[in-house]
């Protein structure tokens, strides 16, 4: 029985091996067809050319997702304050599940709500100071992406906010430190390693959303600066979603995008070797190991 | 009393009321963003849900959900059929039969971790060259499926995991000094016990397969139908709300679907939230 | 540092709030759909029917609407079979505007359009609805009519296509048989325009089996209640239809996968090698813009013009 156990253990093993293998092998003959450099670094995508530079795709994930954690993290941080200390019984019992709930909704729900709400607010408020051609823009995404991590910071944070232990905080107050002093102060630092963490896998489910992404980006394949937040910008994932479907079998086209999903799966890939790290090295050093187990399994929850 | 709470708030310095408004702020700020998504696709969708919406036929005139319900259902029982019994048996390895510290298990664990943060828009992709193109199932329920199972295999393997892990030791220890064997005490003690905890896990796992688009446009097709067989294209919900938005005459029925969609989520996470208070009951 | 950071936040916080308050009472208001969806429609404008633009809305210049604007330009992404008959019939070839919005479904020009004042785009005039303004070109409105005799040059054909195993299959010849017919081409008449309109009456085969089509998005709605149609006539056969664009329909018809592809542009000359592609339809390509927009006609060069990136603003038109 134990050799059935282990073959189904090695499932997960053969599941990555596959999916590294395949999407490997048809997409390196792609990238080696247009040739590594030209695909990583041009800075234009004209399929119909032949011309396959994803540049302005892997700066528009960065950007977005930039601007995700940016909005979401800090937001999502004093939430999860406010939930683990302040926050009143009644309105804990409703925050709590709705947060929750905030993490199950679909992605083409939230996309829906960006594209019908989101996008006209930002163009109706800084569409003419800003001559904008449209709100689909960086800002949108991000902060439709804001929204989408919020739940997967928020409990990560929390989870971790709790497990400092009682007696710093009460220590902070009878010092005569107020309420919000001894939070900010005393509890919020202790947390940290557990708040890189969320942060971490709040990069990993922004970098990798993609239908409500496309909703709201505008899907322009343009080269664009950070400061140029109120233009289009297209990712990675919606290179692929974009033009998946029309596309012809066996053609460069088809190649080309598939590796666009190599490029993505090699960036995932980082992400979690940093949070594999953070998991393992920093929770130790810094308060001993029992938190350890506990952020893996937020971790895979979300 | 009055004067306890005086003394507190004379505590409170200017940069206190700041950080008390920022976590105040925050924490409404973030109820009332899911309130106002919530309601929005609710008052926009619920005029427009009729009872033609949920005729057993689609055709043209009543944009009939029924299909993609079922065909929800049917690829939530089959995904699971597969994918479960794998993540099962993995955390049941790791947990009671694998040394500890062994090699062997520092790479499932890290293969796991790396199959957990893989955006599902790569599985799609993987699907469609893997099971679609390359075994030559073509875009089918059966090809669906297969990628949603890898997709949910490390939820389902650590959720189950974490219960088993819960376990207490005494359990396994009663067993043993009682006389059963492992096997016997992870199929009739452990298991048992930690039943609730993988239930919970399951319907998390139940929510992601139902919320799954970007997996699912270049694996299942658009069919829209009750599928026949494993290899019929179908469509499931999330799928119907995106193509029902692309055909462009139809959107009141696609904020329609998207409350029905919603209210299966919404049922899921509560069913999900009730079984792990009870499981956290039951280990007190 | 800290203390400008959570100043910073306040201020956002606060700035959001009024944000959200002033984006919401639209809603709370007024409840039905359509009315809110575009708040810019002056009360002037008559709702246009499907398909009659001869009878424009009688906009009166929207006293809101800011010529100096930049205009808004939608495209479709690129392999669209919209986007190819578009670009091929303006002119606009490979040199689509690079800042233009890309969006690869047909209803998300049309809400775009819908929310944006400024906005312009394109879509199969099978999906037009009376939410949006379609133009009418060098003075010629998208209609059966003009679209059939040629004079609405932005248009294009909707066809099915069979490879040559396929087309002896006697299944197939009768589907393709009722497109063809009076009752398939009045099907084709309600929303696209019909190729031939004395065709046969079709009589039911009494056939049984199952087809499977697939392809354009665009023909999708169509090839739908096509298939409705023909099913009330031959009860016992399956017919299943799957999306997935042009392209896919073209390969998956010519490899067999599927027994009839659909495709929303004519097919290459490659193509035709394998496989026998039969019209079912025209569908006109309508420029669109939003009911605020005062413009009522558009000709070609300005088409290209916009949707090349030369002129950006609503002042350069005209």
């Amino acid at each position: 029985m134990r050799g059935v156990f282990l073959v189904a253990a090695l499932a997960s093993v053969l599941a990555v091996a596959l999916i590294c293998l395949f999407l490997f092998a048809q997409g390196f003959p792609a990238i080696m067809e247009i040739g590594p450099l030209k695909f990583l670094f041009g800075t234009e995508w004209k399929p119909k050319q032949d011309i396959f530079g994803i540049l302005p795709m892997i700066l528009g994930s960065v950007y977005v997702t930039g601007g995700a954690i940016l909005l979401g993290v800090p937001i999502g941080l004093f939430t999860a304050l406010f939930m683990a200390k302040s926050c009143p019984k009644p309105l804990y019992r409703f925050l709590k599940p709705a947060i929750n709930l905030m993490a199950g909704v679909p992605s083409v729900i939230y996309g829906f709500f960006g594209m019908m709400v989101l996008v006209p607010a930002i163009f109706e408020l800084f569409g003419k100071r800003f001559d904008m051609m449209s709100g689909d823009s960086m800002l949108a995404a991000s902060i439709l992406l804001a929204m989408m991590i919020l739940p997967t910071v928020i409990n990560i944070a929390e989870t971790n906010l709790r497990s400092v232990p009682q007696e710093l905080y009460e220590g902070a107050v009878a010092l005569g430190a107020s309420h919000e002093r001894a939070v900010f102060k005393v509890i919020l630092p202790a947390a940290r390693s557990g708040v890189m963490a969320a942060v971490v896998l709040g990069v990993g489910r922004a970098i990798g959303e993609t239908m409500a992404v496309k909703m709201v980006a505008g899907n322009q394949a343009v080269l664009r600066l950070p400061h140029e937040f109120l233009k289009g910008v297209r990712t990675l994932t919606t290179n692929i979603v974009t033009e998946m479907g029309y596309v012809e079998h066996g053609s460069l086209h088809n190649g080309a995008l598939i590796a666009t999903g190599v490029v993505l799966f090699v960036f995932i890939l980082i992400i979690n070797m940093l949070f594999s790290v953070l998991n393992r090295d920093l929770p130790r050093r810094r308060r001993g190991k029992e938190n350890a187990p506990n952020l893996s399994k937020e971790g895979a929850a979300l | 009393m009055i004067q306890n709470a005086m003394i507190l708030l004379r505590r409170k310095k200017p940069m206190d009321w700041v950080r008390f408004l920022l976590m105040w702020g925050c924490g409404l700020a973030t109820g009332a963003v899911l309130l106002y998504l919530v309601g929005f696709i609710v008052v926009k969708g619920v005029p427009h849900l009729t009872p033609s919406l949920f005729a057993v036929e689609y055709t043209t005139e009543n944009q009939s959900l029924f299909p993609a319900l079922v065909t929800t259902l049917l690829m939530v029982v089959l995904t699971l059929l597969i994918a479960v019994p794998f993540g099962v048996f993995t955390a049941i390895y790791l947990v009671e039969y694998a040394p500890r510290g062994s090699r062997l298990v520092r790479v499932i664990r890290m293969t796991t971790e790396t199959l957990a943060g893989i955006p599902s828009i790569v599985f799609g992709l993987f699907g469609y060259i893997f099971f679609a193109s390359w075994l030559g199932w073509g875009k089918s329920i059966l090809t669906g499926c297969c990628t949603l199972a890898i997709m949910i295999l490390p939820l389902i393997m650590r959720t189950t995991e974490e219960s088993l892990k819960s376990i207490p030791d005494t359990y396994r220890e009663g067993a043993f000094g009682l006389g059963a064997g492992r096997l016997r005490t992870v199929g009739r003690v452990i298991l048992p016990s930690a039943m609730p905890g993988i239930f919970a896990g399951i319907i998390l796992a139940v929510g992601r397969i139902v919320g799954e688009t970007a997996a699912l446009i270049f694996t299942i097709g658009s069919v829209i139908k009750i599928p026949e067989n494993l290899f019929s294209q179908g469509r499931t919900l999330a799928l119907h709300v995106l193509q029902l938005s692309s055909q462009g005459h139809n959107r009141n029925e696609a904020y329609a679907t998207a409350v029905v969609l919603l209210i299966v989520v919404i049922g899921i996470n509560m069913l999900s939230e009730t079984i792990e208070r009870r499981f956290a009951n039951k280990l007190k | 540092m800290k203390k400008a950071i959570s100043l910073a936040l306040i201020a956002v916080l606060t700035l959001a709030l009024f944000a959200a308050c002033a984006d919401s009472s639209p809603p709370a208001s007024s409840p039905d759909d359509q009315s809110n969806l575009n708040l810019n429609r002056d009360a002037g404008s008559s709702p246009a029917a499907q398909n009659t633009p001869e009878d424009p809305p009688q906009a009166s210049p929207a006293p809101d609407f800011d010529a100096d604007r930049v205009i808004a330009v939608f495209t479709r992404e690129e392999g669209s079979g919209t986007r190819d008959a578009f670009v091929s019939v303006t002119g606009v070839g490979e040199d689509m505007y690079a800042e233009a919005v890309v969006e690869s479904e047909t209803n998300q020009i049309l809400t775009k359009v819908e929310e944006n004042p400024y906005a312009i785009g394109y879509i199969s005039v099978g999906s037009l609805s009376s939410s949006v303004k379609a133009l009418t070109l060098d003075g010629v409105a998208p209609s059966n009519a003009t679209i059939l005799d040629g004079s609405y040059t932005l248009q294009r054909p909707l066809l099915v296509c069979v490879n040559e195993e396929k087309a002896r299959d006697e299944l197939v010849q009768d589907f393709i048989a009722f497109m063809l017919s009076a009752q398939g081409q009045a099907i084709s008449a309600t929303k696209w325009t019909a190729i031939n309109a004395a065709a046969a009456d079709y009589t039911p085969s009494g056939l049984t089996g199952t087809l499977k089509v697939g392809g354009s998005t665009s023909v999708e709605p169509l090839m739908q209640s096509i298939r409705q149609a023909y099913i009330d006539l031959n009860p016992s056969v399956t017919i299943e239809i799957s999306g997935g664009g042009s392209g896919t329909g073209i390969s998956e018809a010519t490899s067999g996968v599927i027994d009839i592809g659909m495709s929303s542009r004519a097919l290459r000359d490659n193509e035709k090698e394998a496989l026998e592609d039969i019209n079912i339809a025209l569908d006109g390509v309508a420029v669109i813009v939003n009911p605020a927009n005062p413009i009522e006609n558009i000709t070609i060069e300005q088409i290209k013009a916009i949707f090349t990136g030369e002129i950006t603003r609503w002042s350069g038109v005209n």
